[in-house]
């Protein structure tokens, strides 16, 4: 099965990658998301759901595991990706799966508020 | 509501939320002017008002929660914690997204309920952490500055630190004679006060709200004494403003509702003076925090008539409800077996503060109590963030350890493929013909680095004493209390490719 890599992120503070293989998609962000990767963020996750849209992505996987911050003006980034997805009509929305660590305290409470914008399209896993 | 209307009110609404957006973040990082300030809740209001009239319950309902969440930052000068930023932030979205529902039509899928929910969390939580003792209460220990405990580096800014201490540490292997010992003390110093900035103590955060304690029992007919014990614990800045804001709450509730007054006590055949003993002790796996006090216990019948009274308990369930569920009872909102709210609880905000402020690092609470004898409170949270599972190793014929994260998988590799671990840390690589080794791949994903090691990597927990950032291809860790170069393969692989190592 083919697979579409789109353009990751390679920063000091965070790398991110996405790919996607069928109809799913994988995203894996690492490291620190702040202030200086917002704009890479928001760049990749516009392209990611431009590729979900065209290739008819049933579902993506979110890993941040190993993310170990992410701020507020990145999570703006994951609020309109969400948006794009609700705007798009139901047999073509797509599912976001958040792997999170439940150790990351952050992760728990800022999921759980994002969760809220989508809750059938929005499951967290720990 | 006629569509030129509600179009019009869009139109209006839109451009101020941005405005709302850019003032938040900019006050937040310290760049906002008094004009952005007032121009920042002036729209906001304008926003809920106009919503108001328009009918979108919705929109009025979030906005005013919204603005709760700005004053609470207001009066903290805008150092607040990231939660408060991040649900603001995502607030401010969410207003944008009910905005564009057509009139009260109900929008599948958004959780407006939850949401509030979420921000009732977080503002329970900075409330809490607003509501040190005033500055009355002073004692002589250190004073919280006023982002509380969690006033340490920047996470960022201690990455850096902890790189260039990195860089020390493996220029003292590279060493030899007096530099390496140099290089050596260099390293200690700078681990050591990267340690210390991340760690925050206990203690002082457990005698301020004891002598804050013990200066209320006065005012409530009591005398007092509070003893703490931090076992000069330190933790991470979360762990400890939690805990702060649940022992301020415990502390309260014990000097309040569970110390009785003099002559009570002397009837009880007590000493006049209650004791309340709060005691924090840790180990690698968590910090306990307990808040004992030798009052009146719990009065569980006392509890049960208020279950029933607000509604939580039917009659029937009253009566065969156990002892167990009827304490749970206290830890429910609004719940105090006091009839009237005093000035200090009363209001059943304490033990539900408690629990919110615990469970929000993913602990746990328990109570035990007895009439007549007294009451603890057990508050366990688990250490967090400083320890992470690795997969260690040794180089060849050595006993110099190495480790990569537990995330990545071990497999046999291929002679062809495999390197030495010293020299992908560009150490020098010891001589030593003959030894055994063998390869090992370690596979995450699509990628993988093959080392030469001697003997099979196992799992074990390792301290990160010094940690880097993500990007940064090494970290020195503690195993077993011995220094361990944790490897990034995938880091590592990125400068392969660019031929940097």
């Amino acid at each position: 099965m083919a697979t579409t890599k789109v353009p990751g992120i390679q920063l000091d503070e965070l790398r991110a990658t996405a790919a996607i293989q069928g109809v799913a998609g994988r995203v894996v962000l690492t490291g620190t998301a702040d202030t200086r990767a917002t704009t890479a963020l928001a760049d990749m996750l516009k392209q990611v759901h431009a590729e979900c849209s065209e290739a008819g992505v049933r579902e993506v996987e979110v890993d941040i595991r190993e993310l170990e911050f992410m701020n507020s003006s990145c999570f703006k980034a994951f609020v309109t990706w969400i948006s794009s997805v609700r705007e798009l009509p139901s047999p073509q929305q797509y599912k976001l799966t958040f792997q999170s660590d439940s150790a990351k305290h952050w992760q728990r409470r800022s999921l759980g508020a994002l969760s809220c914008f989508a809750i059938d399209l929005i499951t967290v896993r720990t | 509501m006629a569509d030129s209307v509600l179009s019009r009110f869009r139109q209006g609404a839109f451009p101020r939320l941005e405005r709302i957006d850019a003032g938040w973040a900019a006050l937040l990082r310290g760049a906002g002017s008094p004009e952005v300030e007032e121009g920042m809740f002036r729209d906001l209001h304008t926003l809920r008002g106009e919503a108001g009239v328009l009918g979108a319950k919705d929109v009025v309902r979030l906005a005013r929660r919204l603005e709760d969440l700005f004053f609470a930052a207001r009066e903290r000068g805008y150092r607040v914690h990231d939660d408060v930023d991040i649900v603001a932030t995502m607030a401010i979205q969410f207003v944008g997204i009910l905005l564009r529902k057509r009139g009260d039509a109900e929008q599948p899928g958004i959780d407006l309920e939850g949401f509030l929910k979420q921000i009732e969390d977080v503002l329970s939580l900075q409330l809490r952490r607003s509501s040190l003792p005033p500055a009355h209460h002073a004692t002589d220990a250190p004073r919280l500055s006023p982002r509380g405990a969690a006033a340490h580096l920047p996470r960022a800014a201690r990455e850096r630190f902890a790189s260039a201490a990195t860089t020390v540490y493996l220029e003292h292997l590279r060493a030899t004679g007096p530099s390496a010992a140099r290089l050596r003390g260099a390293w200690e110093v700078l681990s050591r006060a990267i340690m210390e900035s991340e760690a925050v103590p206990l203690g002082p955060t457990l005698h301020q709200h004891g002598a804050a304690v013990a200066a209320l029992a006065p005012e409530l007919g009591k005398t007092v004494r509070v003893l703490c014990d931090a076992a000069g614990l330190h933790a991470n800045a979360e762990v400890v403003e939690a805990l702060s804001t649940a022992v301020l709450h415990a502390a309260r509730n014990a000097v309040d509702h569970g110390i009785e007054t003099p002559a009570e006590r002397a009837c009880a055949g007590k000493s006049p003076e209650g004791t309340i003993r709060v005691t924090a002790r840790g180990d690698a796996d968590q910090i306990e925090v307990t808040v004992e006090d030798d009052g009146a216990g719990v009065d569980v019948d006392r509890v049960r008539d208020r279950g029933v009274r607000l509604g939580l308990l039917t009659t029937t369930n009253a009566a065969s409800a156990s002892r167990e569920d009827l304490l749970e009872l206290i830890f429910a909102p609004h719940v105090s077996t006091r009839e009237e709210a005093g000035d200090v609880s009363g209001r059943g905000i304490g033990l539900d503060a408690v629990r919110a402020a615990i469970r929000s690092l993913g602990g746990s609470v328990t109570l035990e109590t007895t009439r007549g004898a007294g009451t603890k409170l057990s508050m366990r949270v688990p250490q967090a963030e400083v320890r992470t599972d690795v997969l260690r190793f040794y180089a060849c014929g050595t006993d110099s350890p190495f480790a990569v994260s537990a995330s990545w998988s071990v497999e046999d590799g291929t002679d062809a493929e495999a390197l030495d671990p010293f020299a992908l840390v560009s150490l020098p690589v010891p001589d030593r013909p003959g030894d055994p080794r063998h390869a090992v791949r370690f596979r995450r994903g699509r990628e993988s680095l093959t080392l030469w090691v001697s003997g099979a990597p196992t799992a074990a927990v390792a301290a990160r004493v010094c940690p880097t950032a993500p990007g940064e291809p090494v970290e020195i860790v503690g195993v077993e209390g011995i220094e361990t170069l944790l490897l990034r393969p995938d880091v590592l692989l990125t400068a392969i490719q660019r031929g940097q190592t």
